[in-house]
């Protein structure tokens, strides 16, 4: 088809109003897999839109390509827990399997198209690579370039068909449980369920698709209605785990199944189920003992769009008492003490009394699921586990702010949230639940600051995403020019259990300014990484050594709030979480990423990665934002890079003090959190950058790889090398040639006798 | 003050100046610059004042610490993003200040009357110097050291030879008398300008022809006496009075002038100035403005320090010029401006700008000085270094009243791209600040295309959509654009009409 008919045929389809030119974008992009300037020319030929607001916009948004990419999309996750688990070592081992330059982006033959993202947000999988869809998780500089080659030979071949939809569970008969959520789905748990599904085609008992359990580090996870789970388990353990659990529906199943546990016995036979709540074991109550689940209530045991089941559970009785009382919902959230979970802790209540007293109709609601901050996947996890939760909670914040009509902002980078919150959507309105409020999905294009409020405005009007000073705030002026209401994923998800158990409950837990609970993505080096639940007033320490299992390596620091947040030093760990004590720590509350760094995390290093990303996702507007963190970040490249001079740390303090003073929105605001919080609280690592030295040990520039007299001279290393710097001399002491050593980490991981040094 | 004024127009309306540079009447506030930064009682914060809205009881500072360094922050943040030179490096070098470029351009488009005002609004001997002068300025053109510096001293030559008569306009009489003892080449330049000004100018000279060295020490085959004489008749015909083959005293002249400039050269006669400092070089006086020890003289040129090469005392001369009107009329003469440059060893600068120049390498004369032909083909290698704008550009005037450093923030630069497309304005993105003032006009003006910001964040540009070049872009908006944009970014090409600064 024509680039004309496909534009006039997406035009009939989405609308060609302004606020359709990102969604009218996407679909062009989704058809050529770039944007082809013919198509754009013709949209501005066709609509009301500028030629100069549509080269503005498409060229705004990360998601949009330009230039045609090549057969196969690879795409590099480099978020905070992917980035300190070496996602620079494993693009570039991909870049060399490859045979790419640094700026190149697609393979000479046009194979593949390597792109960076700022994170998929499957943060305890990482590092991860995403190939076409198919996610590839925990790689290292090794293992990386086999895994991308199965995973083309993969999509060369034809896909085996999917099977089969979660099979409703009969009441009395036992139930495998399983969760399928995007990071779930990288760790192959769809795999699983499929066999699962067609292991249980003739047996009683359900499987069933359930809400996310937060167990990250375990998945994929099957647990039975009992509370018995399988962990880590395989396609290829699911007949074993049937034949356990589910009794046969008929006579002839009856005696294949004898047959097959004689065949059981005779093959490797399944580790037993470990019960969940079994005080013998201290993995799952460590983990789960200081969590307290409200947002993520029913977390691994609800269906995620099972809608009779939320009802059962007391799902909307919560909407019912707003709706009989619409008047006193500010009051309930008010003294329920609920504040902003966004990052910034605004009292909920005010925005909402704010946008109910303001003058000026229409009204609108938003959800703000643009969850940017690449090291946190909270947002997408509600969203694709609760999804009953979070419109739940929309539709009562509608209610008692008098509005009709809402838009769900979810960023483009989360298919599956944005797939299933569609899904509830029509299923409530099928049901008649939502009322008269109306409720649409706008997906973002991959831009972190349109998760600031205003930003995020202008990106629903269709417009670049570029933040304006506030006031007015969006409850005076919001989408167009209206009195508007803007609420993160998980406030939303909060509201109808403070409405149910009402708001004294929820003010009791947590501390006095700080009620209720926070949802966390924990990930970077602790034992367990997951998504967790702690009361508020839980202290980081609790958090890293309990639920997440302590810290191979030394517990370093642990970084909260992302970009915009701090370094929390080990010595502060008694910090609890707190607004006002994360922020007097140097750091915010932030949306919940909390990613823990161990001894080999170089904070010079994270510095530099959260400024990179910062300026990467500056939207360009204001002067001190725009090139005041590119001049942070150059400064932080001299440091890691061994050129820093004498002065640059005052510069770069002072510089970051005048850009948080002085830029327009919360990003710049916030974007030198990150350096002042690490030359606060480790000053003396950034001297010794300036001394040309890495205490870490991480930044490349500066460290070099040596072979200690433990070699055995087995060659091991010399084999992974991928650039042939170590000779192969069998039973001698080997030896790295500096000039050709990429850091890549490789030998020493390959090396069994631990004689490679990094120093 | 009505709802919704902001602090902005507020503080113009009593009079308190607050600088902008994305700020565009009449339409919303942009809010990108942030040099309109002020700080409101109560908060460590700065915020631009073109976007907050005053509220009662608000207590706002246009000049605390922050607010300064804030401002200046944010302009040497622009800085660092702003490449460009203001003066083109020969032009500064140059100790006279001839506006080269603009020379440059007026020769290679064969306007011979602009080019000789334009020289002699700098250096009243052209055909002179043109002849005799070392050309410090080709010593730092940024073609040198590529395909040779353009012939600058010859092009200056060309202008002279061509306009042996013209002379500037005279102000009319002021009624203030200067006397000027010597009539070399400082001597000369000084009464030049102030004669200029609308001064009765008396030049004495002990010689019986004007010239002092340049008639001396030059032999007459590099310098003819008649090229000498025709520029010196020049002078003469604008008024200055010439009494030579007579020595005057200081007290004699000082008798019969408001001011008295001595520029009596190396060898003075010591006791014909009584009362003057003397230091172990020549006559003790301020450095540029030439003021000695007594009130009302001034000294310039070789009588200060010896050795001076001709261009050097015409320069000098100029300046005590300055002075003198100074110190006679109470006003300030401009100084020369805060000044950026572009780093010497930058080879990406001078690349982008051969789209400005011809391609050919440096002519030699066929005879002693260019033809015409030669002097346009010579004049049209000139990559044009100096700013269009740079008299009326905001950023510089800015930088200059904040005392912004150019060099505080180093690090990578936009893209330079200059784009000649457009029939009447030029757009170099080496010196666009990304304020959006010709994004908002173009669109104001509902253009077709239109210009549109491209990218985002450090990379952000402004450009085209679809790559579309200027002369495509900018069908209505063009010259509202160039002259609204704040920076030389965009401008009027030359022979463009008003607002032109080439």
């Amino acid at each position: 088809m024509s680039a004309v008919a496909e534009v006039d045929r997406l035009l009939g389809e989405i609308g060609d109003r302004p606020e359709n030119l990102i969604a009218l974008l996407q679909g062009i992009q989704e058809t050529y897999r770039y944007l082809p300037d013919e198509a754009l020319r013709h949209l501005a030929l066709r609509t009301s839109i500028t030629a100069a607001e549509i080269e503005g916009v498409a060229s705004f948004y990360a998601q949009f390509r330009r230039k045609p990419v090549g057969r196969h999309l690879v795409k590099v996750c480099h978020g905070t827990a992917c980035h300190v688990k070496g996602a620079g070592v494993v693009e570039d081992s991909l870049r060399r399997h490859l045979r790419m330059d640094a700026d190149e982006d697609t393979t000479a033959d046009g194979l593949v198209t390597l792109e960076q993202v700022a994170c998929v947000g499957c943060c305890s999988l990482a590092p991860v690579v995403v190939v076409e869809g198919e996610t590839l998780s925990h790689l290292d500089s090794s293992t990386a370039p086999g895994a991308l080659d199965e995973s083309l030979s993969r999509l060369a071949r034809p896909r085996a068909k999917r099977i089969g939809r979660t099979r409703p569970s009969g009441s009395s008969s036992a139930e495998l449980r399983i969760a399928t959520d995007s990071c779930c789905a990288a760790c192959g748990a769809v795999e699983v369920r499929d066999a699962l599904l067609q292991a249980a085609a003739d047996r009683a008992g359900a499987v069933k698709t359930v809400s996310c359990t937060g167990l990250c580090h375990l998945m994929p996870m099957v647990e039975t209605d009992r509370g018995e789970r399988y962990t880590r388990v395989r396609p290829e353990d699911a007949e074993k785990i049937v034949r356990r659990h589910l009794a046969p529906q008929s006579l002839g199943g009856f005696l294949r199944s004898i047959g097959s546990s004689v065949l059981d016995r005779l093959s490797e036979p399944l580790p037993p189920p470990v019960a969940p709540a079994d005080p013998r074991d201290p993995v799952l109550c460590e983990f789960l003992g200081p969590q307290m689940r409200l947002a993520m209530e029913d977390g691994g045991r609800s269906s995620p769009f099972a809608l009779d089941g939320y009802l059962a559970s007391g799902g909307f009785e919560a909407l019912e008492k707003a709706r009989a009382n619409p008047e006193k919902v500010v009051g309930w959230i008010k003294e329920a003490g609920l504040r902003g979970r966004g990052g910034a802790g605004f009292p909920t209540w005010r925005k909402w009394e704010a946008v109910a007293d303001a003058p000026g109709r229409p009204k609108y609601l938003i959800l703000n699921g643009d969850e940017g901050d690449p090291g946190a996947f909270m947002d997408r996890m509600l969203l694709e586990s609760f999804p009953f939760r979070v419109l739940e909670g929309m539709a009562i914040a509608a209610c008692a702010m008098g509005i009709e009509e809402g838009v769900l902002y979810v960023r483009a980078e989360y298919p599956q949230a944005v797939a299933g919150i569609r899904k509830a959507i029509s299923m409530l309105e099928e049901r008649g639940l939502l009322g008269s409020l109306a409720l649409r999905v706008v997906q973002g294009a991959g831009a972190f600051v349109c998760g600031e409020e205003t930003a995020l405005i202008a990106s629903v009007e269709g417009q670049r995403g570029t933040p304006r000073l506030k006031p007015p705030y969006p409850s005076e002026q919001g989408l167009w020019g209206c009195p508007t209401c803007v609420n993160n994923v998980e406030t939303y998800a909060l509201v109808p259990w403070i409405v149910r158990h009402g708001p004294q409950a929820f003010a009791q837990i947590g501390m006095e300014r700080s009620k209720g609970t926070k949802v966390f993505a924990l990930a970077g080096s602790v034992r367990r990484g997951g998504l967790i639940e702690v009361p508020m007033g839980t202290t980081l320490r609790q958090i890293v050594d309990e639920v997440g299992g302590g810290v191979e390596g030394g517990f370093k620091a642990v970084l909260v709030g992302g970009p915009s947040g701090g370094c929390v030093p080990a010595s502060l760990a008694d910090t609890p979480v707190d607004y006002e004590s994360l922020q007097a720590a140097g750091a915010i509350m932030g949306s919940g990423g909390l990613v823990v760094l161990d001894n080999r995390s170089c904070v010079v290093d994270v510095a530099r990665y959260f400024m990179g990303f910062t300026q990467t996702e500056s939207c360009g507007k204001c002067t001190l934002c725009r090139i005041g963190t590119r001049r942070m970040l150059e400064i932080l490249n001299r440091l890691c890079e061994g050129e820093g001079k004498a002065g640059d740390l005052d510069e770069l303090e002072s510089l970051a003090e005048s850009v948080a003073a002085g830029s327009i929105c919360g990003l710049g605001q916030t974007a030198p959190n990150p350096v002042l919080s690490t030359l606060r609280h480790f000053r003396s690592e950034y001297e010794a950058h300036l001394e040309g030295r890495c205490p870490s040990g991480r930044c490349t520039k500066l460290i070099r790889y040596r072979v200690t007299d433990a070699c055995i001279g087995c060659t091991l290393c010399a084999q992974a090398c991928p650039v042939d710097a170590i000779p192969m001399t069998p039973l001698v002491v080997h030896s790295i040639d500096d000039a050709l050593c990429v850091r890549c980490d490789v030998c020493r991981s390959a090396c069994p006798e631990e004689a490679i040094v990094v120093e | 003050m009505p709802a919704g004024t902001t602090v902005l127009e507020a503080a113009k309306s009593i009079g308190i100046e607050i600088p902008t540079l994305c700020w565009l009447p009449k339409e919303k506030p942009w809010a990108s610059c942030l040099v309109c930064a002020v700080q409101v009682e109560g908060s460590r914060r700065t915020v631009p004042s073109c976007a907050t809205v005053v509220q009662e009881g608000m207590s706002v500072s246009t000049d605390s610490p922050a607010v300064l360094r804030q401002r200046k922050v944010a302009l040497e943040l622009l800085l660092s993003d702003h490449v460009g030179d203001c003066i083109a490096p020969c032009e500064t070098v140059c100790p006279a200040h001839l506006d080269i470029p603009a020379m440059n351009l007026a020769i290679f488009e064969d306007r011979l009357d602009a080019a000789a005002a334009i020289v002699k609004d700098a250096i009243p001997l052209p055909a002179t110097l043109g002849r005799i002068c070392p050309a410090p300025c080709e010593g730092r053109c940024r073609r040198k050291g590529q395909d040779g510096s353009v012939s600058v001293c010859l092009l200056k030559r060309y202008v002279g030879d061509e306009r042996p008569e013209y002379a500037p306009a005279v102000a009319p009489p002021n009624g203030k008398r200067v006397a000027v003892v010597g009539a070399g080449p400082a001597g000369l330049s000084v009464a030049y300008f102030l004669r200029r000004r609308g001064y009765a100018v008396v030049v004495f000279d002990g010689k019986e022809q004007a010239g002092g060295a340049l008639r001396d020490s030059i032999p007459p085959e590099r310098l003819p006496q008649e090229v000498l004489d025709a520029e010196i008749a020049a002078i003469a015909g604008m008024g200055v009075e010439f009494q030579l083959g007579r020595e005057v005293r200081l007290e004699e002249a000082r008798r019969n002038a408001d001011a008295v400039v001595l520029a009596t050269g190396p060898a003075q006669q010591r006791e014909a100035m009584v009362g003057i400092d003397f230091g172990d070089r020549g006559i003790k006086a301020k450095k540029g403005t030439g003021e000695t020890n007594l009130p009302g003289v001034f000294a310039t040129g070789a009588s200060v320090a010896p050795g001076k090469i001709s261009i050097r005392s015409i320069g000098d001369g100029h300046a005590v010029a300055d002075s003198v009107h100074e110190y006679l009329s109470g006003e300030k003469v401009r100084r020369p401006a805060w000044t950026l440059e572009v780093d010497r060893n930058s080879t990406d600068f001078p690349a982008s700008r051969r789209v400005f120049a011809s391609e050919e390498a440096r002519h030699e004369p066929s005879g002693g000085g260019f033809s015409r032909a030669e002097a346009i083909a010579e004049a049209a290698r000139c990559l044009r270094c100096g700013c269009a704008k740079a008299d009326v550009c905001v950023l510089r005037d800015l930088s200059g009243k904040y005392g912004a450093e150019p060099a505080r923030y180093k690090g990578a630069g936009p893209e330079l791209r200059n784009d000649v497309s457009h029939g009447e304005v030029v757009f170099e993105s080496g010196k666009c600040i990304r304020c959006g003032i010709c994004v908002r006009i173009a669109a104001r003006h509902h253009e077709a295309l239109g210009l549109a910001f491209v990218g985002r964040g450090f990379g952000t540009a402004v450009g085209g959509p679809f790559g579309e070049p200027l002369a495509n872009a900018l069908k209505v908006a063009a010259r509202e654009c160039a002259l609204a944009c704040p920076t030389g970014a965009l401008y009027l090409k030359a022979g463009a009409g008003e607002g032109s600064a080439e």
